[in-house]
């Protein structure tokens, strides 16, 4: 059982990393490309990287099923394998023709289905509605939780989206952010969960260096949509919605600043941009009140003018900070008052 | 102090900020509503009222952060 953690990681990341290194000059070749915009020469980048990151983790879920896993961890790898089919679909088909962003977030919230019927199928496996909470303990929240699992999936999945602006935050944030979500699985003794969270760990370490600085690919919506939903399932699957909370802080500030700015619009929707490029490379702060409000835009609101590579490396460092907090969290479940 | 590390400083005393009043507020329910509150739905109502709060004043928070910076830039300009 202890094993196939690190055979997911080892098998996910390897699959990832070959896959991309194949993929990205088929993408180039077809013609899938982006402007890396935060760069002053504005070159074009191969997208829908994030493929790859699926092709990952399904290859590790293949394996593991080869290898004959528990029949609950079976009913598990197939509830993900459904929630991030569904999501990949919504992120292919938004990166192939643009989804105005309250669309896609309302399209996003199918995604939970897959945990839905599960847990309906399989109640013993798959319990909803029973959050672990720090201090407090267990919940049974019979009818609020049902209001509020809309948002369980779609709520990771779309905050993800939103913070990936630059060159490799996403792999780097989300990866972060999954080193507590291990932790909390395993102080709460859920051994067979970690396994799910190993599986798209591994596939973002195999991503990573093709996607950072300066990116040689960027993982579309497709990626986002999927990395977040899986976060966001793992949550519900786990019953550690709160740690998981904490982890994607960042994410979560920066789609909070975003809607309250200029509600569910899409980067492209925006009439005004949070920052803007300098010749020199720097990125300086839209100083205009009807500019959105965003996690980069506060950053350099402080700091003053920022190199693309600094930016990345603040919300790095903000991520630690987050990861941090979220391990204690993830020990406070140990903690009863 | 060198602009970057500025910005981690005062996002990341905003993060532990969050974070710790989270805490505080799932003690609070713990000490109190969970021990005086004996109506089941009640202490559902009030617990999800406070959860809202707090996620309403960490938004309102972080505006008003923002907005001190960008009206200090602003009368600089």
């Amino acid at each position: 059982m202890y094993i196939y953690p690190i055979i997911s990681i080892l098998i996910s990341s390897t699959v990832s990393y070959i896959s991309m290194r194949l993929l990205i000059p088929i993408l180039r070749a077809k013609g899938i490309i982006s402007v890396d915009v935060h760069k002053p020469d504005r070159p074009t980048v191969a997208n829908m990287g994030g493929i790859s990151i699926f092709i990952g983790i399904l290859a590790s879920y293949i394996l593991l099923v080869f290898l004959g896993v528990s029949q609950d961890l079976f009913i598990k790898l197939m509830t993900m394998l459904g929630v991030i089919l569904m999501a990949t679909v919504l992120g292919f088909l938004d990166d192939l023709k643009p989804i105005k962003g309250l669309l896609k977030t309302f399209l996003s919230i199918p995604a939970v289905l897959p945990i839905i019927l599960s847990a309906k199928l399989y109640p013993h496996v798959i319990v909803i509605g029973r959050p672990e909470v720090p201090i407090v303990g267990r919940l049974r929240l019979t009818i609020v939780y049902w209001m509020l699992l809309p948002l369980a999936v779609a709520g990771p999945a779309n905050a993800v989206n939103m913070l990936e602006v630059m060159n490799g935050i996403m792999p780097i944030t989300c990866s972060l952010a999954l080193i507590p979500i291990m932790i909390g699985q395993a102080l709460l003794r859920r051994f067979e969960d970690i396994v799910l969270t190993a599986s798209l760990f591994g596939a973002l370490l195999g991503y990573l260096p093709f996607n950072k600085y300066p990116a040689k690919v960027f993982s579309g919506n497709l990626g986002s949509l999927l990395v977040g939903a899986y976060i966001g399932a793992i949550a519900v699957l786990s019953r550690i919605e709160v740690l998981t909370m904490i982890a994607l802080m960042p994410h979560l500030v920066n789609a909070f600043l975003v809607i309250s700015s200029v509600g569910f619009k899409e980067r492209r929707e925006m009439s005004e941009r949070p920052v803007r490029v300098g010749e020199n490379g720097f990125i300086h702060v839209n100083p205009s009140r009807r500019a959105p409000i965003t996690l980069v835009r506060f950053i350099v609101l402080i700091s003053g003018p920022l190199k693309e590579k600094d930016i990345i490396k603040v919300i790095t460092y903000l991520q630690v900070i987050a990861s941090i907090l979220a391990i204690f969290t993830a020990l406070l479940y140990l903690v009863k008052i | 102090m060198h602009g970057s590390k500025r910005a981690v400083l005062i996002l990341g005393m905003l993060f532990i900020l969050l974070w710790s009043t989270l805490i505080l507020l799932l003690v609070f329910i713990e000490k109190v509503i969970l021990v005086y509150v004996k109506l089941s739905l009640l202490r559902s109502a009030l617990g999800l009222l406070l959860a809202g709060l707090w996620v309403y004043s960490c938004y309102k928070f972080s505006r008003w952060i923002f907005h001190r910076f960008l009206n200090a830039i602003q009368s600089s300009h």
